[in-house]
């Protein structure tokens, strides 16, 4: 980096604050301060040491005020609601073939753990489960971590709470009939991202999923319904833990978080950090 | 307005980091070339971390002989694929738009 004077380099630390400050409940503060400061050492590239006041002041002006960092909410109008099955299944299938040793050792863990709990852990888990999908597709090498199925439980309690008012419900819908189960389990599916994304409690997570799901109901319905028909909902279930289960669970997994990251676009952006 | 430039942003955005790789800075610069598309120069980073977050993008790092590592983006396949819809979108309504001012 190249040599500032005092100046210039007070008012380059004072710009970066106050954009912290901005990004505060930004999942991607870091990445996006980052990419401030980088670009503020290539627009001083070519500037001769040590780096003056004016340039620096320069540079941050055409950046813009750092308080508009966190005022970007960008509701892309233009940008249609991404319905694209074919996308999710693409992705799925890239992320599971790079990660297959490593999902099914996830998928195992999640079912003896989530079973020799008695259901306890199967919601936080669950949230580690989307933690694990959402870092893995936002990954350049679409790695998958085995520890992110763990990284939840500081949302532990929200977690257990979805799935203890959610599950009950979904499994007495199956029980009495197939229909409500299986709409009870697609109005909610989205609950757990909600958590983990936006640190929201077991109740605003299963309104936001339904508020999700609503708003692109047969899109969604039919989301579901595949997932349904790849064992997804049997297997976070627990009602079988065979090995052919094991191996279709996780792509499940990995087409329900595309479905989601499709979907999110349409949902208010977030105010809580993760 | 903004919301319509930031419309406009993702979608040159995309277009052009799907004809060639590029980082951050040299984005800035090619986008420029767009009259009132950049106010400011720091609307992009939030900008491109949500097209990241959202699997549209990937970023690599990459040795720079003039500094600091530079963070290449790449357009993904599911990118491609949100792109393809934007690209025909935006025909529409400039077709549409068109179709007033004549």
């Amino acid at each position: 980096m190249k040599r500032r004077t005092s100046e210039a380099q007070r008012l380059e630390e004072d710009y970066l604050a106050r954009a912290a400050r901005a990004l505060a409940g930004e999942p991607e503060k870091t990445d996006i301060l980052q990419s401030i400061q980088d670009h503020i050492a290539e627009a001083l590239a070519d500037k001769p040491e040590p780096v003056t006041l004016s340039a620096v002041a320069e540079v941050l002006e055409r950046l813009g005020p750092p308080e508009d960092y966190g005022r970007d909410a960008p509701a892309v109008p233009m940008a249609p609601a991404v319905n694209d099955l074919h996308g999710c299944f693409l992705g799925a299938v890239e992320l599971y073939k790079r990660n297959f040793l490593t999902l099914i050792a996830a998928a195992a863990i999640f079912e003896v753990l989530s079973l020799a709990s008695l259901l306890i852990l199967l919601g936080p888990l669950t949230g580690g489960l989307c933690r694990m999908f959402l870092n893995a597709q936002a990954r350049p090498d679409k790695r998958v971590v085995l520890s992110d199925l763990f990284s939840e439980f500081n949302h532990f309690w929200p977690l257990l709470g979805a799935s203890v008012l959610s599950l009950p419900a979904i499994v007495l819908g199956f029980a009495v009939m197939l229909v409500p189960g299986f709409l009870l389990g697609t109005l909610w599916m989205y609950h757990a991202f909600f958590i983990v994304e936006r640190g929201e409690s077991a109740i605003e997570s299963l309104r936001s999923s339904w508020h999700l799901v609503t708003g692109n109901l047969r899109w969604n319905l039919l989301v579901g319904l595949i997932l349904l028909a790849i064992g997804f909902v049997p297997g976070v279930l627990g009602l079988h833990g065979a090995i052919p289960a094991l191996i279709v669970m996780p792509l499940g997994w990995m087409v329900w978080g595309y479905a989601y990251l499709q979907q999110r676009q349409t949902a208010p952006t977030p105010t809580v950090a993760t | 307005m903004s919301q319509v430039r930031r419309g406009l942003l993702e979608l040159c955005i995309l277009n052009l980091l799907e004809k060639q790789t590029t980082y951050g800075y040299q984005l800035v610069r090619q986008l420029e070339a767009v009259p009132g598309l950049v106010v400011t120069e720091g609307t992009i980073y939030p900008l491109l971390s949500r097209l990241k977050r959202l699997g549209y993008l990937s970023s690599q790092l990459v040795e720079s002989p003039q500094g600091p590592a530079r963070r290449n983006y790449v357009v993904t396949t599911q990118g491609r694929q949100y792109l393809r819809q934007l690209n025909v979108a935006w025909q529409q309504i400039v077709s549409a738009v068109n179709g007033f001012i004549q």
